[in-house]
């Protein structure tokens, strides 16, 4: 969670899951892609879908869905996979149910979470980890969500599940 | 043969009579000829190979007989001679025996040849035998055995018992010690045993005995006169002398008895008899057999020969029987054929002169013969023609004699008749002419009632006239009427048929409207299909543009990680991202067009589908108009149709009512006529009375006249009368003659 009010537009990939929009700071996303052939990997938590070949390199690949705590859907024409870079995570990436377009938001249009605010509504419905911040569009919320954490969630559920 | 002379007929006969006779003959001389050659061959052969078999068989029996004697007879001599005598015998039966082949191989009779041959094998057979046995019996070995047996040996025997007697009696003398005497006359005593033996031996071997037996018997002898050589030192008594004899005596012994074995063993005489008994007397019962077979074969032969002689005989006299008869046949049928001829033209003859004479002279004789009868029969037939023509012609004359008077008799007939009913009809007529005056009376009377009723029929005609011209002009204004009424129906008919020519032309166009409108749904379809290929492009567009999209966004990612580096790009990405956003823009804006396209399609092709709609809701009802056109059209032309025809009714009684008219007018003009023909009538009446009168008087003329006529035409019927009786007696004068309608000649 990087609260920066006083630095240049950030632009955010946005994408919309159930019809909302969310979306990831551009600097984290490595590609974005139509690539749905999924390796399933036995024993795994529901999250992770399977392992995906992108040009020689292996990626793992969640379901962002299931992450924010959504039913899963069958794989549409719409859906994406958006890769993440290394400094995000190591060689993964997550599902998502349409691409939409890159938003350029200022800073104070942002709205930062943080963990110091634990009355707010977001820590009661439990993605407090996953969402960084609220952007606001002209008709529109964007949620920014955490990349970094989607690994640790899996972990966590992992562990949960055992 | 009828037309031959009579001469040659006599000729003919006699020379079949010859010719008859002498084929008898030559057939008798034939047949009695095969007689002879049957009985000559009988003779010539038959007998002669009897008397061949008879002495082949006796010659045969004779050197059987021979050969037996030959056999018995003990000495050779006699026994050569028998075997010489049977020898010749066979040989003589055989020389028969060939000359019998010859004859039978000449002959060829079936049986005989083989018979023959199988008699000539037999007789080798047993002449071969007879040959054995001869050969056997000629050799006596046996007696000759004998003798040397009773002969040499006995001698030897005798002296060797001698001689062993004289030791006996030496040793019984000498009266050497008990052993040695003992022993010698032991020794002696068996010699002497051995030498008895050996003739006794000897003997038995000249019996028939089989060869082991033979060669027992020669060995015991040699045994026994080994023992005799053996003890003989001893039994001599050291006499050397008499050893040395005894010891010649042995060997001439030996000698003598081996010959004795020889001859035994030969055992001629034995074996000729064996022989002599089985085989040869079966080769010569086979020889008998054969010839009594052969005897057999002649004696039928002889039979059959006899036979065919008997038989020869008969057909020969069949023969000539035969031949007689069919000689005599012959000459009995020409015989008849000859005086047939002769005699039944000659009665043919007579018959007809007779018949002439009777007065008969319609027969002539068929006869078609050259010889002298035949010139008779011709000369008669030429007599009765000339006869029968005179007569004819004489029948002829009297017959036209007999007509004539029978006309002159009917006409005079006929003369008398006539003048009779003249007269009766003169009196009918007078009453008739009365009768008629009085009927002219009643007529004038009814002339005058008859004027008067034509009077009356002459107004009436004459109104009715006038009503007739009234319905006459009535029917003609009908008539009128009637036609305007046709004029008129015909012009609707016409205007119907226009009507139906729009209606027809209505549709057509209807139709071609609605073919027109199926091209255009079809257009529109093509246009729709269009569109939907257009869609899938546009498909095709998005899809780029999403993929662009997708460029674009994955661009600006990097552009932004590139950072400062990155601006350039950055604005690549973002040109490519308006491209997506056009394309997308521009694939939906088409999407929209093509909607909005094929909407419009949509209602076109609605809106064609009402006019197509329509157009069929037209095609009916201008059917329905064209079928109700039809009909007012038939129903317009029955009108007419039914108008024509009043029309022609209507004329028809227009002609009637004129033709009425006419006849109206006729019938006052005819009875105008009538009225005045009533008055010519009175007047005519008058007239006749007067004419009748007149009548009258003439018709008593005639019948004054017609009297005078009937009493001349009585007397020309007696004359004819007279007439007819002088040509019924000529008639029956000439009747006697018979003539044939062919000689009656027309003058």
């Amino acid at each position: 969670m990087k609260a920066s009010p006083l630095e240049n537009p950030r632009l955010f990939c946005s994408f919309r899951v159930e019809g909302k929009l969310y979306g990831v700071d551009i600097l984290d996303v490595k590609e974005v892609t139509t690539e749905m052939m999924y390796t399933r990997i036995a024993h795994a938590p529901d999250e992770v879908l399977g392992l995906v070949n992108i040009r020689g390199h292996i990626h793992l690949a969640l379901d962002l869905r299931r992450l924010l705590g959504l039913p899963p859907i069958p794989v549409t024409g719409e859906s994406r996979l958006v890769l993440f870079k290394p400094i995000a995570g190591h060689s993964f990436g997550v599902v998502v149910d349409s691409i939409s377009e890159i938003h350029t938001i200022t800073p104070d249009r942002l709205e930062t979470f943080s963990l110091a605010e634990p009355a707010s509504l977001a820590t009661q419905l439990g993605q407090v980890d996953l969402i960084s911040a609220i952007g606001k569009l002209a008709d529109e919320l964007l949620v920014v969500l955490n990349p970094r954490r989607f690994l640790t969630i899996v972990e966590q559920n992992l562990t949960r599940a055992t | 043969m009828k037309n031959f002379k009579l001469a040659s007929k006599l000729f003919l006969l006699t020379a079949i009579l010859i010719s008859s006779v002498l084929l008898v003959a030559y057939v008798a001389v034939n047949r009695l000829a095969a007689v002879n050659t049957h009985v000559q061959h009988l003779v010539e052969s038959t007998i002669a190979k009897v008397n061949r078999t008879s002495e082949m068989h006796v010659r045969f029996l004779g050197g059987v007989r021979a050969q037996k004697n030959a056999v018995l007879s003990p000495d050779d001599e006699t026994s050569a001679n028998y075997a010489a005598s049977s020898r010749a015998a066979f040989t003589e039966s055989r020389e028969a025996i060939s000359k019998l082949n010859e004859l039978v191989l000449q002959d060829r009779v079936d049986g005989q040849s083989t018979a023959v041959e199988e008699l000539i094998k037999a007789f080798e057979k047993a002449e071969e035998v007879n040959n054995q046995v001869l050969d056997l019996a000629i050799q006596n070995t046996n007696v000759k055995a004998r003798q040397i047996l009773s002969g040499a040996i006995q001698r030897d025997v005798e002296n060797l018992n001698k001689r062993l007697q004289l030791w006996v009696d030496e040793s019984m003398t000498k009266g050497a010690t008990d052993a040695d005497l003992v022993k010698r006359l032991v020794t002696l005593y068996a010699m002497h045993d051995n030498v008895v033996s050996i003739p006794f031996t000897a003997a038995k071997h000249i019996e028939p005995l089989t060869v082991e037996e033979m060669t027992a018997l020669e060995k015991k002898v040699e045994d026994f006169l080994e023992k005799i050589q053996s003890g003989l030192a001893l039994a001599s008594g050291g006499d050397l002398s008499s050893q040395s004899d005894v010891r010649n005596r042995i060997s001439d012994m030996k000698v003598s008895l081996a010959k004795l074995f020889q001859l035994s063993r030969l055992d001629t005489n034995n074996r000729s008899a064996e022989i002599s008994l089985k085989p040869s007397k079966q080769a010569a019962d086979e020889v008998v057999k054969r010839v009594s077979k052969l005897e057999d074969l002649l004696a039928r032969e002889s039979d059959s020969g006899s036979k065919l002689s008997a038989a020869a005989y008969a057909s020969a006299i069949w023969w000539i029987l035969g031949t007689t008869l069919l000689g005599i046949l012959l000459g009995g049928i020409v015989a008849y054929l000859v005086k047939e001829s002769v005699t039944k033209p000659v009665f043919e003859v007579r018959n007809l002169a007779q018949a002439m004479a009777a007065g008969d002279l319609r027969s002539r004789i068929q006869l078609n013969q050259q010889d002298e009868v035949g010139e008779l029969s011709d000369a008669t037939n030429s007599l009765a023609d000339s006869l029968s023509r005179i007569v004819a012609q004489i029948q002829k004359v009297s017959e036209g004699l007999a007509s004539s008077a029978e006309d002159l008799g009917g006409v005079s007939n006929h003369l008398l008749s006539q003048s009779e009913a003249t007269s009766l009809n003169a009196t009918s007529v007078a009453s008739a002419a009365e009768q008629l005056s009085s009927n002219i009376n009643t007529m004038a009377a009814a002339a005058e009632e008859m004027s008067v009723n034509v009077a009356s029929i002459s107004s009436a005609s004459e109104e009715m006239s006038m009503n007739v011209g009234t319905i006459s002009s009535a029917a003609e204004q009908t008539s009128s009427n009637v036609s305007a009424v046709s004029t008129a129906v015909g012009e609707i008919s016409s205007s119907f048929t226009d009507v139906l020519n729009d209606v027809r032309e209505g549709s057509r166009v209807a139709g071609e409207a609605s073919r027109m409108a199926d091209s255009a749904t079809a257009t529109i379809q093509t246009l729709s299909q269009s569109g939907t290929e257009i869609s899938k492009v546009t498909e095709a567009i998005k899809m780029i543009a999403l993929q662009t999209n997708l460029l674009a966004l994955n661009a600006t990612i990097e552009a932004t990680s590139a950072g400062e580096a990155g601006k350039g790009f950055a604005v690549v990405a973002h040109e490519i991202k308006e491209l997506a956003n056009q394309s997308a823009k521009a694939a939906e804006d088409i999407a929209r067009k093509i909607e909005g396209v094929q909407n419009d399609t949509r209602q076109a092709v609605q809106v064609i589908q009402n006019v197509s709609q329509i157009i069929k809701d037209i095609n009916a009802s201008s059917g329905r108009i064209s079928l109700s056109v039809e009909k007012q059209t038939r129903a317009a032309s029955m009108i007419s149709q039914n108008v024509g025809e009043a029309n022609k009714g209507v004329g028809d009684i227009a002609r009637s009512i004129a033709e009425v008219a006419k006849a109206a007018g006729d019938m006052s003009r005819n009875v105008a006529e009538a009225a005045r023909g009533a008055t010519d009538v009175s007047r005519n009446v008058g007239e006749a009375a007067k004419a009748a009168g007149g009548i009258s008087s003439d018709i008593h003329g005639v019948s004054d006249a017609s009297r005078s006529t009937n009493q001349s035409a009585s007397k020309v019927h007696d004359s004819a009368e007279d007439l007819d009786r002088i040509g019924k007696e000529l008639k029956k004068l000439v009747g006697r003659f018979k003539i044939n309608s062919e000689d009656i000649t027309t003058e």
